[in-house]
């Protein structure tokens, strides 16, 4: 006996009863595929924010890194640390009265350095601002030093 | 005629033709074609998925699965086969994906099945329709039986869905219809079926 002679005498095929699924399933499944298609919006949202976010912080520190990596930048950097430097070393030797000259000069120079920042001045001014500001807490330092061997001579 | 080349009389809802326009528009997404589809062959679904697994709160489910995941792929769907074959694949493999993965559903090993057959009454073997006479077969027996006897799948078809070899489809149909026959007409297995193992 074959299969198909085995089903026409017990499963027949147009026998079998056709069945009606629940009519409110097609509403079931409309609104589950609505609130898909919500949460996948909702997540291409929020890796859109997230990647924009990404974006602005890699830039910005892209900007930061360029700008820590760049000559110009890096010889302001130094002229600055090393004006902190002498200021400290000036402060460890004891405050001492300085020449009014060179107070004045050195008040200027930090004004021309304030006024280079405010109006965005490029880095050789810089520079050579932090350089000659520098030159003077240098001297400052030296005669320190002399003013102190003078009074251990004594 | 085979599977999907569609159709053996039962289940003739997916063998539909589905009209291009409406398939332009579910591509799109619009809600109306979709649910066009489903009046078409939402039925058909329901039924084959119903006549495996018996249970109708999961035979709702399986189509709610299919027709998710056929609203999700409709944009890749190049029209290669026609739709209903198509959708006929899908919900077949959603179904055998339950059978396979819910002991619950499954249910006792064929083989421990067909020995409780036997000892069943058979006082109500005359007033048992073919619905019923399915219904007697576990989920995976009736997978076979309906896939192979009424949508025309081959054994080797059989045997890829359900990951096993062909001798293990052709095992579980003959034995199955050796029952259903028994079933129907009150007689017992025959020993000597060419099918049996």
């Amino acid at each position: 006996m074959t299969s198909n002679d085995s089903m026409a005498c017990a499963v027949a095929p147009m026998l079998l009863p056709e069945f009606d699924p629940d009519p409110t399933l097609w509403e079931r499944i409309r609104r589950d595929h609505a609130r898909r298609i919500q949460v996948r919006r909702i997540r291409q949202f929020g890796g859109f924010g997230l990647g924009l976010a990404l974006v602005a912080v890699v830039v910005t520190q892209g900007i930061r890194w360029s700008v820590d990596s760049d000559p110009g930048y890096q010889g302001i950097s130094d002229g600055r640390v090393q004006s902190q430097r002498l200021q400290d070393q000036l402060e460890s030797m004891g405050s001492q009265p300085f020449g009014s000259d060179v107070q004045a000069r050195l008040r200027l120079v930090d004004n021309d350095l304030q006024a280079a920042y405010d109006h965005g001045a490029d880095d050789s001014e810089l520079k050579s601002l932090w350089a000659l500001r520098n030159q003077l807490l240098e001297s400052m330092v030296r005669q320190d030093t002399d003013h102190a061997r003078l009074l251990t001579r004594i | 005629m085979a599977a999907d080349g569609l159709p053996l009389g039962v289940n003739s809802g997916f063998g539909k033709a589905l009209d291009p326009e409406v398939l332009r528009q579910a591509r799109r997404g619009k809600t109306l074609a979709l649910e066009t589809i489903y009046r078409m062959y939402g039925r058909s679904c329901y039924n084959l998925a119903l006549r495996i697994i018996g249970e109708p709160a999961t035979a709702e489910d399986i189509v709610q699965d299919v027709f998710l995941r056929m609203m999700a792929s409709i944009s890749r769907f190049r029209g290669d086969a026609p739709f209903g074959a198509w959708l006929k694949r899908m919900t077949v493999n959603s179904t055998i994906d339950v059978v396979r993965r819910n002991r619950r559903i499954d249910g006792a090993d064929p083989e421990e099945r067909f020995a409780t057959l036997a000892s069943e009454s058979s006082s109500a073997e005359s007033r048992v329709d073919a619905w019923n006479l399915l219904m007697r077969l576990s989920p995976r027996e009736r997978a076979v039986v309906v896939l192979h006897e009424l949508e025309g799948y081959t054994h080797k078809e059989l045997a890829a869905m359900f990951e096993q070899s062909e001798s293990y489809s052709k095992s579980i149909l003959a034995r199955s219809l050796r029952r259903l026959v028994g079933a129907k007409t009150g007689g017992h297995r025959t020993e000597d079926d060419p099918d049996d193992e």
